[in-house]
């Protein structure tokens, strides 16, 4: 049972396109375990198109179509000297397997990726969003252990996306979404009988000129292991 | 821009016909036809000027680009979505106010109409939200590949392809059931609805859904705090019975 979803600024930004795609990709990953709020991005979509629709016209230069066509010559030529396309298959959203882009990020498998060991509680691999502003990752934490209590120094977003952590605030489940402001401490501790496996985009990466990061630097250079 | 004149409706009033020469709004919108027009055409002002074909017409035509490769269906698609896609890019203040962008917007979001027509499903989704999707997704990408130049950040082993919008956005399938909790309006009665609100409303609709700003700079741009921004827009999506609580 999912208790933790974003929030309607969260759904409109996703709906509209404005969002970061670090944080996209969080809201991406909800959304595969989550009917209600594919619902309501499916709403807002709609909304959106009817918003769309009503925008005053501006007219394309005149050979703006032409070549459209053109492009689309020189693409059916190259599809049709290749390999027949199948159709892409369309997946529907199953809340066994991991979210469909986790799965596009970790082609091969998680274990293929770089995983990086902090301490025996946990281990977490960067994903790249090539955004300078957020640090992105998946992390697990082993069953059991806990994080020490610590406070992040952007906001930050996390998904559950295989077995579940608590911390003095709740329980959280594979789907929960779960946004932390800057400064709030907490301790998360994996469930005992699995690890939990998170996705976590944070804000604003800290300065390195302080000497107090420099000497947390385990602790505080994964900055995700929070949620 | 005046908030006032986000729900006049010119058409309303012409085909009211009821309404009665003495009627002082009738009678101000008369004579202030000329000033009205130029803010259309300024894009200042949204009106149903442009006739607005049912959906099924353009059901039709994607299903014929689909089925047959219609370049017909397809220039009818074209010619009623580019203009709109052309007023979207423009809408968004990373693309600046340049023509050649907005245009390159028209031809990829098209193409990707075209490349995708087959997987259009009427039962699904109404058109104009598909091809908004896809406009939307586009300008994603352009964006994006317009910092890239700008950046010399370095770039991951993995490739463009994990970035492109269409792999974060909109990939996992709705099914069926889901479309029915949402409660798919029917385009006429959801683009009343939107017509309906207060101007405050209609206004932050458009300013988070259409022109590339998230509530936080939508907050800022306006000088309201974050706060006032969501409760516009839960207030005027749930006047148009979007769920959003549980």
């Amino acid at each position: 049972m999912i208790h933790y979803h974003p929030d309607i600024r969260f759904l409109t930004d996703y709906a509209s396109g404005s969002m970061a795609a670090s944080q996209a990709l969080c809201v991406a990953s909800h959304l595969h375990y989550c009917a209600h709020c594919r619902a309501a991005i499916n709403s807002m979509e709609n909304v959106a198109g009817s918003l769309f629709t009503e925008l005053a016209p501006v007219a394309p230069a005149e050979d703006v179509f032409d070549r459209i066509l053109d492009r689309i010559d020189i693409d059916q030529a190259a599809v049709d000297s290749s390999e027949p396309q199948t159709t892409k298959k369309v997946t529907t959203p199953n809340s066994s397997r991991l979210p469909e882009v986790i799965s596009h990020f970790a082609k091969g498998g998680l274990d293929k990726l770089k995983w990086n060991k902090i301490g025996k509680g946990f281990r977490y691999s960067y994903v790249d969003m090539q955004d300078k502003m957020r640090e992105t990752s998946l992390f697990y934490i082993n069953a059991g252990q806990k994080i020490p209590r610590h406070a992040h120094q952007g906001d930050e977003i996390t998904v559950v996306l295989k077995g579940s952590f608590s911390d003095q605030d709740g329980c959280y489940q594979a789907g929960d979404f779960l946004v932390r402001a800057q400064g709030e401490k907490h301790s998360p501790v994996a469930a005992q009988d699995e690890d939990c496996l998170c996705l976590s985009t944070l804000d604003a990466p800290i300065s390195m000129t302080n000497w107090l990061y420099k000497a947390l630097i385990p602790l505080v250079k994964y900055r995700a292991e929070t949620a | 821009m005046s908030d006032g004149f986000a729900c006049l409706n010119i058409r309303f009033l012409q085909s009211a016909g009821s309404v009665k020469k003495s009627d002082p709004f009738a009678s101000y919108m008369r004579n202030n036809r000329k000033k009205a027009k130029a803010k259309i055409s300024q894009g200042l002002m949204i009106t149903h000027k442009r006739e607005d074909k049912p959906n099924q017409e353009w059901n039709a035509h994607l299903a014929s680009v689909a089925k047959d490769g219609s370049r017909e269906s397809f220039k009818a698609l074209f010619e009623h979505f580019g203009p709109l896609i052309k007023a979207f890019a423009f809408k968004s203040s990373g693309f600046g106010q340049s023509d050649q962008v907005a245009d390159e917007l028209v031809q990829e979001t098209m193409i990707r109409v075209w490349t995708k027509a087959a997987t259009f499903d009427p039962d699904k989704a109404q058109a104009s939200t598909w091809i908004f999707t896809i406009a939307r997704n586009a300008r994603i990408d352009l964006l994006r590949k317009g910092r890239k130049y700008q950046d010399d950040s370095s770039f991951s082993e993995n490739g463009d392809e994990f970035y492109s919008a269409d792999n974060i956005w909109g990939v996992e399938e709705n099914t069926q059931i889901e479309n029915e909790i949402s409660g798919i309006r029917s385009r006429q009665q959801l683009s009343d609805g939107i017509n309906g609100l207060p101007p405050e409303q209609s206004y932050i609709l458009r300013k988070v859904f259409m022109e590339d700003r998230t509530h936080a700079e939508a907050a800022e741009e306006l000088g309201i705090p974050l706060g006032t921004v969501k409760s516009r827009v839960r207030l005027a999506l749930s006047k148009l019975r979007v769920t959003i609580d549980r």
